[in-house]
């Protein structure tokens, strides 16, 4: 126990060091130079103890071994019994105390009372006071420096300083202080387990001007969110938004004054509940707050005020031996230094002081505080269809039969009168299959509990795209250790005996024999679905073959089975999509790509996984194959909930969402970024898109202004925004106002926190990212043998902003030229960190963050979105893309005119991507193949249809 | 159509095998042993195998700082060479080599390591699309075909497409980010201890064997039905197959005793990331177990990415990158360098000294596992400020099991290509090759001052 104590806490002290040291006042608040009000989450809480030379001048109080071997003494045990029970019960133990030992201690007063609940059992042990010049908190007494056993305050150097809760217990080693202030062991384990189990404490400071001397309000309520959230240094994460009701469990509205950047509170009574089950309540009377902001935004503070004291032993007592073994704190001896000297408020009868003086640090991080009702200040869902946790449906887009009708009727107006340019098609290419497909394949057809175990190897992006690159590539010997490994797995999870029962059709007629009849019905079914076509004869009878000699090898039908299987995912008929292709009945001497092809292309296009069983049935039937039957397919597939996928697959390809897994940001400068904020970051940008590009049949060019998008809690802390955890889905709605700079997909933290550095933002990366990913528009690298030194002025080093830094560089015309493609634009994204924070300043230098765009000038980033959403080359990209994407080939001078054909198209449709998908893959020129004729022969003689 | 079962004759051979069951299998022993004495010894008495490696770290380091300043042996490590000083005799400098570019466009940071390695300066900046295989490739396809692993690559920054080591441009082989992950690859479930007593063929290996085997034919005739780029890819696929199928060969026979041999400790998972306490301890964890794997024969040849061409190693808490240190740190005047940057050098260093130490902590006899490999350490550029390529610092270190005089600094005239480099490795360690490299980066002349 003691050692997890240690680890958390030195894990803080890390931490607490990088803060530097706090400084007593407010620093201009970093976003709204007249913010009314500023909110904090408490992280910890806990007496405040100093320790100086002169606090413990005897030493600091005994720990278990000596104080439970004095109280055995007690009871009129012989020392060596004493001793030997000690190291046969306590020492020899693993920390684990046995039953009798437990008892024997609790006891240990007269041998029959629980010493917890009767501590005068034993007699006092007098712990040694803290005593000495300096301690913690306030003159609550108003007796200054006369007020007896006072203490002078470190910080303030008040004098009369009424702290005699520090007295009792700053020398116990759990509770000793250590300049700088740090939570004591104790208070420390306390809160970092108990936090969780208890609304959260938030406080509220208020008044007009938080920069200015004067009147202030504070507010010391409970929310009813756990503080639970951490950040990469495992500290409480800041920024994230807390519920309170109208009624809280606890609040406290409190007058104070704002002076040279400190807030005191008026004295009064303030009441916190805690945890349920160590300390429900906090309570101080003639209470007061002193509370100032850190450089770094962080809330510091004392409270002092008189406190019951019998509580604050009942907190330890509650727990017993295990707080005096774990914390050595000797529970007996702090009963009756908590009543020695608790200095206020006697009972009338027996004249007893029930109150202690006490004084407790408060540690806080900022936060935001949702108030139960309080709409304004919370995410409003983007519209009525989305307040639902429903996955975002697409049934919309076909909604009626009479539009149904008029989209079939479209779509065959389009291909037979319509002026489409025909293609020339491109030779069949064999794509390996991305690491997603392969994992959705096997899902569809082993099911979803089916794990794979193993590493792809990497794709090459070519032209912007996996989907290009994959039509490039082969399987190196690593690779192929991997697929081997995979495949083993996956068919070795398909004959378990979790799975046999419903992924096998069959039982064998000998668990221990070849069953080649029951192989046979396997394979026949697995086969095609693998891949994706028919099996000819010889490749199940040769599957059958190898499953039925392994069988025999290994002495089980499903040993073979699992040897045959395995083979069959590591085939390359499998790993890659081969394409097939068949002379063109409507096009003499031209070629088209086979049906299963066909329902390959598709389906891999629009759904990014494998055919199902319908298109597989319309590619056997020939349906495929008329232009009504392709057309009725593509619909279907439009409108089926796996059209999402297919879309995210496609925008996490377009936006190199691969990056993801190597992002990582530097935990001290920007410890909100965690594995958790990527996730949420890449799923924040996808479900919008889906959203706006599905669900809402938007224009694509929204995607640049459009204000609504989805947020976690955890991303409203990475934001800077309120979003109060809800029991629904993670992603909530959430819309920013009007005039927050943070419009469009380039303003989210998957892009600006994507391009960036570990520790900084890069203008230059975020350029040269829109143009590339977003505008189609290559950017060139930089020269070779370029001399960075003249983009340094040596004497004066230190730009501080990225523009002037950029500025300095761009001096040099071999770098002018590419740098004025990228930097504009990036540079209108300063607002946004590394970590996708906002900022109005960088290095207390206020950014600027105009910019232009081809000519567009804007003053933001919404500006930039305004500008990337009309720029003339926006639409096109994205159909660049999307031909890119579904034929696996970069834009082809041959292909041109169909190209241009599309975005004309595009644009007509007013830019809906669905009806671009629809037009690809209506078209015949997605199908259609350039290839050279014997190679056709010796393919179509292959299948056996 | 041709009968397909009819032509899985390899197949047949080893299903013949294998309808016996729990035969016992005459199986060949690999070349080494160790004689009665204990001294690392292969049949005939040769020495043991010669093993291979490279060990790449981005930025370079720093002209005038590195250099020694004497040729020949017995030369004085510059500044910068300092944290190697325990491994001077192993050590030879080369100096003043460079990576010519033909005129062709440079990519910074990747067109050192493409003519080191490839011999040609990429025909584009896209470096993936360079053609030629890399001769880690080109040397593991000669030595290292009788072990479980044609060659292990690893990446110290968590990102697995680092790496230089390409059989052909597009076809990497990705790196190891994880070192548990590397762990389980070489001494998991299916390794074989060399010193074990006793041994029988796995009956499941020979099953997937025979699988293989059938997975290798219909590829093949597939392959006869697809256009000239496909098939390229489906031959990668196929050299990959057959590569797996040796490993399963070598697990159906007895290995060889290797007194050397043991298990490392098993890592634990590790944190991944560019941050230099996080690269040095992942570093540390892959030198121990890839020093292992050779010593136990399981691969004998690696490849090692300490950071990128493009440096993102950085001190924790502070947002500037090794890579944009060494651009934007000023040089200052007094001291004539870049202050910023040199504070990488001795941690980049310390890990390659870390290597060289696992690699010479392996006595086998009277020598060691470094005595009898050849580790380069090479780099993207001769100063990183300026993105050049002249002056690249190259090192070999080891003996290449007598092939290789060492502890020599030899300087090469201006404008000789680092290719003279990489020929000589290849022919240190047993390939045959007489030239290598295209266009300017094209040598036939060995460095002869360093072989033996």
């Amino acid at each position: 126990m003691i050692n997890a104590c240690a680890m958390i806490r030195s894990r803080r002290r890390h931490g607490l060091i990088a803060l530097g040291v706090a400084l007593l006042y407010i620093s201009p608040p970093i976003q709204d130079a007249a913010a009314a009000s500023k909110s904090f989450v408490v992280g910890y809480f806990y007496p405040a103890t100093y320790y100086g030379d002169d606090t413990c001048p005897k030493g600091l109080n005994p720990l278990p071994d000596v104080f439970f071997k004095r109280d055995l003494k007690i009871l009129g045990l012989p020392q060596a019994d004493i001793d030997a029970m000690f190291d046969k019960d306590y020492n020899n133990q693993n920390g684990k105390p046995t039953t009798q030992w437990v008892s024997v201690a609790a006891t240990r007063g007269n041998g029959r009372d629980n010493v917890y609940l009767h501590p005068t059992t034993v007699p006092d042990a007098h712990l040694m006071p803290a005593v000495g010049r300096f301690g913690y908190g306030f003159n609550l007494d108003g007796k200054g420096a006369a007020s007896p056993d006072s203490y002078e305050d470190p910080e303030t150097h008040d004098r009369g300083v009424n702290n005699r809760l520090f007295r009792a217990i700053g020398c116990i080693p759990a509770y000793k202080g250590s300049p700088p202030p740090q939570p004591p062991l104790e208070a420390e384990y306390r809160w970092d387990s108990t936090r969780m189990a208890m609304g959260a404490w938030l406080i509220t400071i208020s008044g007009e001007n938080l920069s200015r001397d004067g009147d202030v309000t504070v507010t010391f309520e409970s929310s009813i969110d756990p503080a639970t959230t951490q950040d990469a240094n495992a500290h409480i994460q800041s920024d994230m938004t807390y519920r309170v009701l109208a009624r809280p469990a606890s609040r406290n509205v409190l007058h104070g004054v704002l002076r040279n950047g400190v807030v005191t509170t008026d004295p009064a009574t303030i009441v916190m509940k805690c945890d349920p089950y160590i300390q429900p309540t906090f309570e101080f009377r003639e209470a007061r707050l002193r509370l100032r902001l850190t450089p770094t935004g962080r809330l510091e503070g004392v409270l002092g005020g008189y406190q019951p004291w019998y509580p604050i032993y009942w907190s330890h007592a509650k727990v017993g031996y295990i707080d005096e073994r774990g914390f050595g704190v000797d529970t007996p001896a702090l009963y009756y230094a908590l009543r020695s000297n608790a200095d206020a408020f006697p009972d009338p009868t027996s004249g007893e002081n029930t109150a202690i003086s006490a004084a407790y640090m408060i540690e806080g991080v900022p936060a935001f505080v949702a108030r139960e009702g309080d709409a304004g200040d919370m995410a409003r869902p983007a519209s009525p269809a989305d307040a639902g946790d429903s996955a975002p449906g697409t049934a919309h887009l076909c909604a009626t039969l009479t539009r149904c009708a008029a989209l079939l009727e479209s779509a065959l107006t389009q291909v037979l009168w319509s002026s489409e340019p025909l293609s020339p098609g491109a030779p069949p290419i064999a794509r390996r299959l991305r690491p997603d497909q392969y994992r959705r394949v096997i899902a569809d057809v082993f099911g979803p509990n089916v794990k794979i175990e193993g590493r792809f190897e990497p794709d090459v992006r070519e032209n912007g795209l996996f989907a290009v690159g994959v039509g490039r590539v082969g399987v190196t010997s690593t690779g192929m250790e991997q697929y081997d490994a995979m495949a083993r797995g996956v068919a070795a999870q398909v004959v378990d005996e979790a799975h046999r029962g419903t992924l096998i059709p069959c039982k064998p007629e000998s668990a221990t024999a070849p069953d080649d009849a029951c192989a046979a019905q396997f394979f026949a079914k697995a086969g095609p679905l693998l891949y994706r076509r028919p099996l000819a004869g010889h490749e199940l009878d040769q599957a059958v073959a190898l499953a039925s000699t392994a069988a025999r090898t290994l002495k089980s039908f499903y040993s073979g089975l699992e040897m045959s299987l395995a083979g069959m995912l590591e085939s390359p008929q499998f790993l890659f999509r081969q394409e097939a292709a068949e002379p063109d009945p409507d096009h003499p001497g031209g070629y088209r790509l086979d049906a299963y092809s066909k329902a390959s292309q598709l389906s891999f296009f629009l759904w990014n996984s494998g055919p199902d069983a319908k298109l597989m049935t319309a590619a056997q039937s020939g349906r495929l194959d008329s232009r009504s039957g392709l057309a009725a397919e593509v619909d279907r597939m439009l409108q089926s909930p796996r059209l999402e996928a297919g879309v995210r697959a496609f925008f996490a390809d377009m936006l190199q969402f691969d990056l993801f897994d190597t992002l990582a940001k530097d935990a001290q400068i920007y410890p909100k970024w965690t594995a958790k904020v990527a996730q949420d970051a890449e799923e924040q940008t996808l479900r919008a898109i889906v959203d706006l590009l599905l669900v809402q049949r938007g224009d694509y060019r929204d995607i640049f202004t459009t204000r609504k998008t989805f947020l976690t809690p955890l991303l409203g802390s990475v934001y800077g925004v309120p979003v109060a955890q809800t029991g629904g889905a993670e992603q909530r709605p959430y819309e920013f106002s009007d005039g927050d700079p943070r419009a469009g997909l380039h303003a989210q933290a998957s892009f600006v926190a994507l391009h960036s550095h570990e520790g900084l933002s890069s203008p230059t990366l975020r350029g040269k990212a829109l143009r590339e990913l977003l505008l189609c528009e290559p950017v060139p690298a930089p020269p070779g043998n370029v001399n960075f030194a003249t983009a340094q002025d040596t004497h004066n080093p230190n730009f501080k902003t990225m523009r002037a830094r950029l500025t300095a560089h761009r001096t040099d015309p071999t770098c002018a030229g590419c740098h004025k493609l990228m930097d504009p634009m990036g540079l209108a994204l300063e607002n946004f960190d590394s970590d996708a924070g906002y900022r109005t300043t960088e290095n207390g230098e206020p950014l600027d963050t105009s910019g232009e765009l081809d000519g567009f000038e804007f003053t933001d980033a919404a500006g930039l979105g305004r500008a990337l959403h009309d720029n003339p080359a926006t639409g096109p990209c994205f159909v660049r893309r999307l031909y890119s994407y579904a034929t696996g080939r970069p834009p082809a001078r041959r292909d041109m005119p169909w190209i241009r054909y599309l975005e004309k198209g595009f644009a007509e449709d007013g830019y809906r991507a669905p009806d671009l998908m629809r037009r690809i893959a209506t078209s015949e020129n997605f199908y259609r193949v350039s290839a050279p004729p014997a190679m056709l022969a010796s393919r179509g003689a292959s299948r056996e249809k | 159509m041709i009968n397909s079962v009819s032509k899985l004759s390899r197949r047949r051979v080893l299903r013949g095998i294998m309808s016996g069951a729990a035969v016992t299998v005459g199986l060949p022993m690999l070349d080494c042993f160790l004689d009665s004495k204990g001294t690392a010894l292969a049949a005939g008495g040769a020495p043991l195998p010669v093993c291979f490696g490279t060990w790449f770290y981005g930025c370079g380091l720093n002209p005038g700082r590195w250099e020694p300043k004497t040729v020949g042996p017995n030369y004085a490590f510059g500044v910068e060479l300092q944290q190697l000083a325990p491994f001077r005799n192993k050590i030879n400098v080369y100096s003043q080599m460079s990576a010519l570019l033909d005129g062709r466009p440079r990519g910074a940071h990747t067109v050192g390591p493409a003519v080191i390695l490839q011999g040609t300066t990429p025909p584009t900046l896209d470096h993936a699309f360079n053609p030629e295989p890399s001769i880690d490739v080109l040397i593991a396809d000669v030595i290292g075909k009788r072990t479980r692993f044609r060659s292990l690559e690893v990446s110290c920054t968590g990102n697995p497409v680092s790496t230089h080591s390409k059989r052909a441009g597009t076809a990497m082989n990705p790196s190891e980010i994880s070192p548990l992950a590397l762990y389980t690859r070489i001494f998991g479930a299916e390794f074989k201890d060399p010193n074990a007593a006793g041994f029988t063929p796995d009956a499941a290996v020979m099953a997937r064997r025979s699988v293989l085997s059938a997975v290798g034919d219909d590829t093949r005739r597939l392959m006869s039905q697809l256009g000239a780029a496909d098939r390229a890819h489906l031959e990668q696929y196929l050299s990959s197959l057959r590569e797996l199928e040796q490993q399963l060969d070598l697990q159906l026979e007895r290995p060889a005793p290797l007194a050397a041999c043991s298990v490392p400790a098993k890592p634990g998972e590790t944190p991944v990331g560019t941050e230099v306490a996080q690269v040095t301890a992942n570093h540390r964890l892959f030198a121990k177990l890839l020093a292992h794997a050779l010593a136990c024969d399981q691969t004998r040849v690696f490849n090692v990415m300490l950071t990128d061409g493009l440096s993102q190693l950085r001190f924790a808490g502070e947002a500037n990158t090794q890579h944009l240190f060494t651009h934007e740190d000023p040089i200052d005047q007094k001291l004539g360098y870049q202050p910023n940057v040199i504070r990488f050098v001795p941690p980049v260093l310390e890990n390659l000294g870390a290597l060289l130490a696992e690699l010479d902590g392996i006595r086998e006899g009277d020598r060691t596992l470094l005595d009898r490999m050849l580790v380069l350490a090479y780099t993207d550029s001769g100063y990183a400020k300026n993105h050049t390529t002249d002056n690249i610092p190259m090192l070999t270190v080891g003996g290449a099991g007598g092939r290789m005089k060492t502890g020599i600094h030899f300087a090469a005239a201006k404008g000789d290509p680092v290719t003279r480099v990489s020929l000589t490795v290849q022919q240190a360690v047993g390939l045959s090759a007489s030239s290598f490299g295209t266009e300017s980066n094209r040598t036939t002349k060995t460095i002869t001052e360093v072989m033996a």
